[in-house]
């Protein structure tokens, strides 16, 4: 018996006004009552266009030419308001902050249903059972402002679910957010989609946490479905977006020539144990760290240890007994010592909160030690003014837009060279060069705006990196990106490496640190837990590790990168 | 500066929305409708007595910098184009761009008490900002209004996010070694002019994703309910009688040129005793109104 569709799409073209190529083309799907549906796809490729039809946004909120029919619960999408079909259809943004009308968590969630003019009795059981159903209870008396980035998404989801919708329309919800946040927002959103039976479009590009959570994968690519069907069935299909789009253990099963593929670690852990072999001729080994920096969180002035245990090495950056207080009082550093080699990439890892980027921004003078010095390559930073410390050493911010204050790449990078006072002749050659280094060349006089969100991180990048500095530091720069920018990432730093350049990478993308860093500092509540060589900080952690580590854990120990996970499955294959 | 709302225990805090409007509404008639410094520093002494006994003082102090910028400003500006006055201090010709100057005590002082009205009238609006709930007053007009809820909504939410963008990208431009506050004033300023664009681009851009974010939860598509009401307390009905009443004297005073206060050609305060009774009758009231903010914390 064929089931009606809840939502159903039949051959939807799509242009936004003033665009001559079309976002979307010919798309055709079906989603069931129920279903848990992934859309996936390279940036640019028409995710976040295909989320607006299905409420409504598009065509009606942003205009341009449509054609073919967009259908939601029999009802005409071209045809009914996004307010009527708000009764329907729930859409989450990308951006947490950017969709929160109040301050107050309460009110967020009673915006809708207001909207909806529900009458105050029902409203407030409603309310209530989103508190409850989505534990908000401990947000409920604080401000929006003050809440993670995990914590505003789950609001925003509570304020569409409040409204009870048939379909949740989720536009890449997670790519704000650090790991931790982004499993939690995974996990309550399958159980809405289990417990509940409320259908589920997802958006995303990473999709090594939602691979396994879906019922069925659609795959984007230009504006067009290029693949429909199952997370097996896609691992089965020889595409190349599909095979870019894999999780990383799936992808690694692939390349070592298994039939059987995994999509998450359980899976690959299922595989390996039915592996002959493996279970007993890798033996669990605990791999000594004496002779590294691996401190133990109990250990007194850890950091310091480890500090004395370098200071034999050269340095380019040296961080002594660094604290740092914001206006509240509370220390968010609290006696950090580091240092940095010359020619190393350093990778920082930790939760949300553990003073990563107050590090890094200490570092780079933008903020004042409240204790402590930072000697950059041989200078206390508190005797260099900021020209002094901008030849030295540069930083791309987390939130990639605040770099980009010109009308064009070009330009962008023209603005660094001037306030480096190069000649115009070294800045052509700088700024070519650059743009050329990071493959975005063509998009040299395109404006800012019609770049896609890769492409402007690429460009922050190279506003920085076309001064060459000796010391370059990267916060989050592969949040949100696909692997194809990641990978001109990733030639960046091996680039810098070979010419002896130091990077520092603040990240939880623990798979991009294992690939390219050479040591690991993890911090914790503004304290260094451990430092060491990148293998065996990441191959000792429970969490902060590759998920190739967590599959191999147990039958083959010292297993990382995915090389040293190809080399032990092709040795079994 | 703080320009953000920040939630406290008081008694202002508690109050019913429209209690607060009035309150402030009432203390910033005092200088709009009146040139009288008098009227100024009663409004100012006024909004800083609740503002202290709302426990948002350090906040709202926060300004006093952009408030002296716009004192010294308003008496430089009057100083040099303003030649009224009969008490001549200084006389110059030759001067670039002014030609030929005058400066007079009573253009000093007209000078200093527009910049202490504006600054009091500013004062007003930042204790506006730092105490009183964006979301309250978006609740309280929402209903009536779709338009001016939106618009409200949008202004204040948008103000705290812009300050953020703002410091977020001058540490962005610092950390690729572009100093936006090198070289003179001119400089200085061009330097800033791609900071504007960006941080109107921003605004703009905020402003349309949180209109998307609103009409997907199907604001402005209908009559709408009030799941979040206030009650009026005993509390409120006190204070609106009595700020509405300060409200209705001083705008009578006014209109009957009560508070009147002449700048030229020489100073001469023509205020009537009704006038000064309703700057005191402001000042009274605030002093009262702390104390029984005092009492119910206590009570508390």
């Amino acid at each position: 018996m064929e089931k009606f569709p809840l939502v159903e799409i039949e051959d939807l073209n799509y242009t936004y006004p003033g665009c001559g190529e079309p976002a979307l083309r010919d798309i055709c799907l079906k989603v069931l009552p129920g279903e848990f549906m992934l859309i996936a796809g390279l940036t640019g490729s028409g995710k976040s266009t295909l989320c607006r039809a299905v409420n409504g946004l598009v065509p009606h909120f942003y205009g341009g030419k449509i054609s073919g029919n967009v259908r939601v619960k029999g009802i005409s999408t071209l045809e009914a308001s996004v307010g009527e079909l708000a009764r329907y259809v729930g859409l989450v943004f990308q951006d947490p902050e950017a969709q929160l009308v109040f301050e107050d968590p309460e009110r967020e969630i009673a915006f809708g249903l207001e909207n909806l003019a529900i009458e105050p009795i029902r409203g407030i059981k409603r309310i209530e059972e989103v508190f409850s159903c989505l534990r908000l209870a401990s947000l409920r008396d604080r401000r929006v402002t003050d809440l993670s980035g995990g914590e505003k998404q789950k609001i925003a989801l509570a304020s569409v679910l409040v409204m009870q919708p048939e379909v949740i329309v989720l536009d890449e919800p997670t790519s704000q957010l650090d790991p931790v946040s982004a499993e939690d927002f995974l996990v309550t959103l399958k159980s809405l989609n289990s417990e509940l039976g409320i259908s589920v479009i997802l958006a995303e590009h990473r999709l090594e946490r939602c691979f396994h959570l879906a019922d069925k994968i659609v795959v984007l690519h230009g504006g067009r479905v290029v693949f429909s069907g199952t997370a097996e069935d896609i691992a089965k299909t020889d595409h190349a977006v599909g095979m870019r789009l894999l999780p990383p253990i799936s992808r690694l099963f692939l390349e070592a020539g298994y039939t059987e593929i995994p999509l998450n670690v359980k899976e690959g852990r299922m595989i390996l144990s039915g592996i002959d072999g493996i279970p007993n001729r890798h033996k669990l080994e605990r791999p000594d760290y004496s002779h590294t920096g691996m401190i133990g969180k109990q250990e007194k002035n850890s950091s310091k240890a480890f500090a004395e245990k370098i200071t034999e090495r050269d340095a380019a950056v040296k961080v002594e007994n660094l604290w740092h207080s914001y206006g509240d009082g509370n220390p968010s550093l609290k006696g950090v010592d580091a240092d940095f080699g010359f020619g190393e990439v350093v990778a920082i890892v930790g939760e949300n909160g553990s003073g990563k980027t107050t590090l890094v921004k200490n570092i780079t003078g933008i903020l004042k030690p409240s204790k402590g010095r930072v000697i950059l390559y041989g200078r206390d930073i508190a005797e260099m003014n900021r020209r002094e410390i901008a030849a030295l050493c540069g930083m791309v911010m987390q939130n990639p837009e605040s770099h980009l204050i010109s009308k064009t790449p070009e330009e962008e990078l023209r603005l660094t060279c001037k306030s480096a006072g190069f000649s115009e002749k070294e800045t052509e050659e700088r700024v070519s060069k650059t743009l050329s280094t990071l493959d975005i060349e063509s998009l040299r006089s395109t404006p800012v705006e019609e770049i896609s969100c890769g492409q402007r991180e690429l460009v922050a990048i190279g506003s920085v990196v076309v001064r060459d500095p000796d010391l370059l530091i990267l916060d989050e720069p592969t949040r949100g990106l696909d692997s194809s920018v990641k990978e001109r990432i990733a030639s960046l730093l091996a680039r810098r490496k070979s010419q002896g350049k130091t990077t520092i990478v603040v990240t939880h993308d623990l798979e991009f640190v294992a690939e390219f860093s050479d040591r690991v500092i993890m911090l914790a509540e503004g304290r260094i837990i451990a430092q060491g060589e990148m293998r065996e900080v990441l191959s000792d952690s429970l969490f902060y590790t590759t998920q190739y580590n967590r599959c191999f854990r147990g039958f083959a120990s010292g297993v990382v990168t995915k090389a040293d996970a190809l080399k032990v499955l092709k040795e079994f294959a | 500066m703080k320009i953000a709302y920040k939630k406290n225990d008081s008694l202002f805090h508690i109050l019913h929305p429209v209690s607060q409007m009035i309150i402030c509404a009432a203390i910033l008639v005092l200088p709009l409708l009146n040139s009288n410094p008098f009227a100024s520093l009663s409004a100012l002494l006024s909004v800083g007595i609740i503002a202290g006994s709302s426990g948002v003082f350090a906040d709202w102090i926060s300004w006093w910098r952009f408030c002296l910028f716009i004192f010294v400003l308003s008496v430089v500006i009057n100083a040099f184009v303003s030649s009224n006055g009969s008490t001549v201090l200084l006389k110059y010709s030759g001067l670039p761009v002014f030609g030929r100057i005058v400066v007079t005590a009573e253009g000093l002082f007209f000078g200093a008490s527009m910049g202490l009205r504006i600054s009091s009238i500013i004062l007003v609006f930042a204790f506006w900002a730092v105490a009183v709930d964006p979301d309250r007053i978006l609740n309280l007009l929402s209903p009536g209004s779709s338009e001016s809820a939106l618009l409200t909504a949008m202004t204040m939410r948008m103000v705290p996010a812009v300050a953020k963008d703002s410091r977020e990208i001058l540490e962005a431009q610092a950390a690729r070694g572009i100093d936006l506050d090198s070289g003179g004033y001119i400089k200085r300023m061009n330097n800033r002019v791609p900071l504007l664009r960006k941080l109107a681009r921003d605004f703009l851009d905020r402003g349309i994703s949180l209109a998307e974010a609103m009409e997907s939860r199907a604001y402005g598509s209908g009559p709408r309910s009030r799941l979040v009401s206030y009650v009026f307390s005993p509390a409120d009905f006190g204070v609106i009688a009595v700020f509405a009443a300060g409200l209705v004297f001083v705008i009578a005073v006014s209109a009957m040129k009560l508070t009147s206060f002449d700048f030229y050609p020489s100073i001469r305060v023509s205020t009537q005793a009704q006038g000064y009774a309703c700057f005191v009758f402001f000042i009274l009231v605030s002093v009262v109104f702390s104390v029984f903010s005092a009492l119910w914390k206590n009570s508390r």
